[in-house]
Parts: structure tokens; sequence; C-alpha cells
């Protein structure tokens, strides 16, 4: 049986622990908010994007051979750098691929709920269906990158520390990275598995494929000839690309956090409450206990005074 | 009544302009090239400088982008940029 003392103390643990849960629910609300927003703004450029690639994917269908594979295009992410170079085959071919890639955008942080525990069964996923393939990984998040290092997967590429204002220049810089480990043949394909927000309560681990350009859908094919290409095919892809690449990121960021944040709030309103009952019923333990104890000598002297009669 | 079309401006961090407008000139990659209602389909990359935008009855707005695309079909012209921000003039 627990005495008074014992009770006070994990009282006082229990009131602790409930101002910090509720504390960090107040700082994941104040930032998912924020996130939210970024996430919700971000979608109309990010499809804006895919539509005019969609439109470029057409044409490029058109290419001869010969173009395909001799003909390269030079593209740079910010002013002033190394351009990289690719050949167009590259940059189309949706042939049979032997080493795929896997990025994956955990959280850098924990205490968030299933939100890290539902990405990294989905890479378990993606793993099991390459077996025997040359896969290889690409960290996105601290989360992602301690739970595979101690395992023995060949992760070509890792990342952390990304800041949550999602500043364009760090994530270009991301983006060239993983263009550049796919330019080099390091992979031949890229997969994205991210966590797609909802709402705070809702999110869905997505996979997509990633900068190799999507197959063309029936209906975008209509009519997309009849676009100008200013000032010609090459020279606007070669501007595209690198704004394709970067959004990508930029935007599955976005959600991801969206999602990390919303779904931390929950989870530590979830703890808070869980607190509250805690603290609730061990409140009422004590003051049984004390009362027990005050009954207790309360019959004692009245025992005694009996006794003295 | 001039005769409008319409433009959106997207970035990143959403639409800075969602409107009818008259015309637009735009910084193209070989010098500005302006777009007025019934514009042929187009897509351009844009590179630095400013943009102007002429709404009806002659209100103009003038931006500066820092590059970015440009596609105009069926009297909807779209912008694509980084980064953009209103200039005065």
């Amino acid at each position: 049986m627990a005495t008074l003392l014992d009770l006070k103390a994990r009282i006082k643990a229990v009131a602790n622990i409930k101002k910090i849960t509720r504390a960090m629910q107040l700082v994941a609300a104040a930032k998912f908010t924020r996130a939210q927003n970024r996430a919700r703004a971000s979608r109309p450029y990010t499809k804006e994007l895919d539509d005019i690639l969609g439109v470029l994917a057409t044409l490029t269908e058109m290419l001869s051979e010969e173009e395909r594979t001799g003909r390269t295009i030079d593209f740079s992410f910010k002013e002033n750098e190394e351009p990289l170079r690719a050949s167009w085959s590259k940059l189309l071919e949706q042939k049979e691929e032997t080493k795929p890639g896997l990025v994956l955008i955990t959280a850098d942080r924990g205490l968030c709920g299933a939100f890290n525990t539902r990405l990294l069964r989905a890479a378990h996923q993606f793993i099991d269906e390459h077996e025997g393939k040359d896969y290889k990984l690409l960290l996105i998040g601290k989360k992602g990158y301690t739970y595979f290092r101690t395992k023995k997967h060949p992760i070509i590429y890792h990342r952390h520390g990304i800041s949550d204002k999602l500043n364009l220049d760090e994530i270009k810089e991301v983006a060239r990275n993983l263009v550049e480990l796919f330019i080099n043949d390091e992979v031949d394909a890229l997969h994205l598995i991210y966590t797609r927000f909802k709402s705070a309560m809702i999110s869905h681990v997505t996979q997509e494929k990633f900068l190799s350009i999507p197959p063309v859908k029936e209906k975008e094919t209509a009519g997309a000839d009849l676009y100008i290409l200013e000032p010609d095919r090459d020279v606007v892809f070669q501007r595209l690309f690198p704004l394709y690449a970067t959004t990508k990121i930029f935007s599955a960021l976005a959600e991801s956090f969206a999602s990390e944040y919303g779904s931390r709030m929950t989870a530590m309103q979830l703890a808070t409450k869980n607190a509250e009952e805690m603290l609730d019923s061990l409140i009422i333990e004590r003051n049984r206990l004390r009362q027990a104890i005050i009954t207790k000598e309360l019959a004692e002297i009245v025992g005694g005074a009996e006794a003295l009669k | 009544m001039a005769v409008t079309f319409h433009l959106e401006i997207l970035t990143p961090n959403g639409s800075e302009l969602d409107e009818q407008v008259v015309s637009i000139v735009a910084p193209g990659e070989l010098g500005y090239l302006g777009v007025l209602a019934n514009h042929a389909p187009l897509i351009t990359t844009l590179s630095i400088g400013d943009l102007k935008v002429t709404f009806e009855g002659n209100r103009e707005k003038h931006y500066r982008i820092t590059g970015g695309i440009l596609k105009v079909a069926r009297n909807e012209a779209v912008l694509l940029t980084e980064s953009i921000e209103e200039s005065g003039e």
C-alpha cells in the first residue's frame, strides 16, 4: 500500500508531465496552423507546374531516337552554380527499374503519435517489394536516418534539420543533391514516400514517383502540340525541370510538416488528457488515504478516552 | 470595354494575384513580351525583370519577379514564379 508521501510525489510528477505535454501541445498547435496554411498555399502552384510538365512530356514523346540519346540538357538550380547535364533519355525513359531509390521524408523529432512509425512501415513495405534489386535509401529527417542507420540498408543520402519555414534555397540544395544522384546513375528511379496532410487528425502516407517525367495522360495530349514554346522546347524544359524538382520536394516537405505538427498536436492533446485523468484519480486516492489516517487517529483517541473512564 | 482574360500569379507560398486583366508585359528570356486576350497557347520561360499588369480602366500594377514560367491557354494565363514583389511606379 502506498504511503501518503508516495502519493504526493506521484501527483507532483504527473502534474509536471501534464504541464510539459500541455506546453508541447500549444507549441505544436501554433506551428500546425502555420504549416497547414503553407501546405494549402503551395498546392495550386504544384498542380499547375505538374500540368505544364504534362504538356512538355507530350511534346517529348515526339522526340526521335537520336534526339533522345544524343541531345543533352543542362540545368542549374541556383544562379552561378555548375550546371548538371543529362540526356533526354535519362529523364524520360520508363525502363525496368534495377536500382530504385527511396526518398523517405520523416520528422526530425518524435512524440508525434504514429507519424514516424507509419512512414517506416511504408518504407519497409517498399524494401520488401524491391527485394533482390539494388535499392537505395535517401533519407530526409532524423527519425528515418537513426532508424535505418543501425540496420544493414544502403543509405546513399541523408539530410536533417531542414527548417519548417521552408527556405527555398535550402530546399533547392536538397533537390539538386537528389537530381545529381539520379543523373549520375546512383539510382535509376526515385520514389518519394511522405505524409500528405488532410486535417489535424487525418493524414496519409503517400508514395509518388519523383523526377522521371510521368507518362502522358490521354486528355492532356489533346492540344499540347498547339503550344508555342518560347524560346524553344529545350530551354523551357531546362528551366522547368529544376523548378519541378524543387517544387516536388517543397510541397512534400510542406505536407509533411503540416502532418507532423497535426499529429504531434493530437498526440499531446491525448497525453494531456490522460495525465489529467490520472491526476484526478491520484488526488482522490490521496484524499481517501488522508481521511483514513485521520479517522484512524480519531478512533484511537476516542478508544483511549473510553479506556480511561 | 476592353477585352479581358484571366491571370493567376502563383508562388510556392500561395496566390499573389487572381483577377481579370487586360494585358500583361512580362520579361521573357529573349526580351519583354506582351500578352492580350485571345492569345495563342504559349509556354515561355521568364527571366529576372519587371512585370506589368494592366487591369480594366487603365489601372496598373508593377511587380519584380526572379524568373519563372508563363502559360497562356484559352484566355487563362498562369504565371509561376518563386518570388515576386510588388514595386512602385
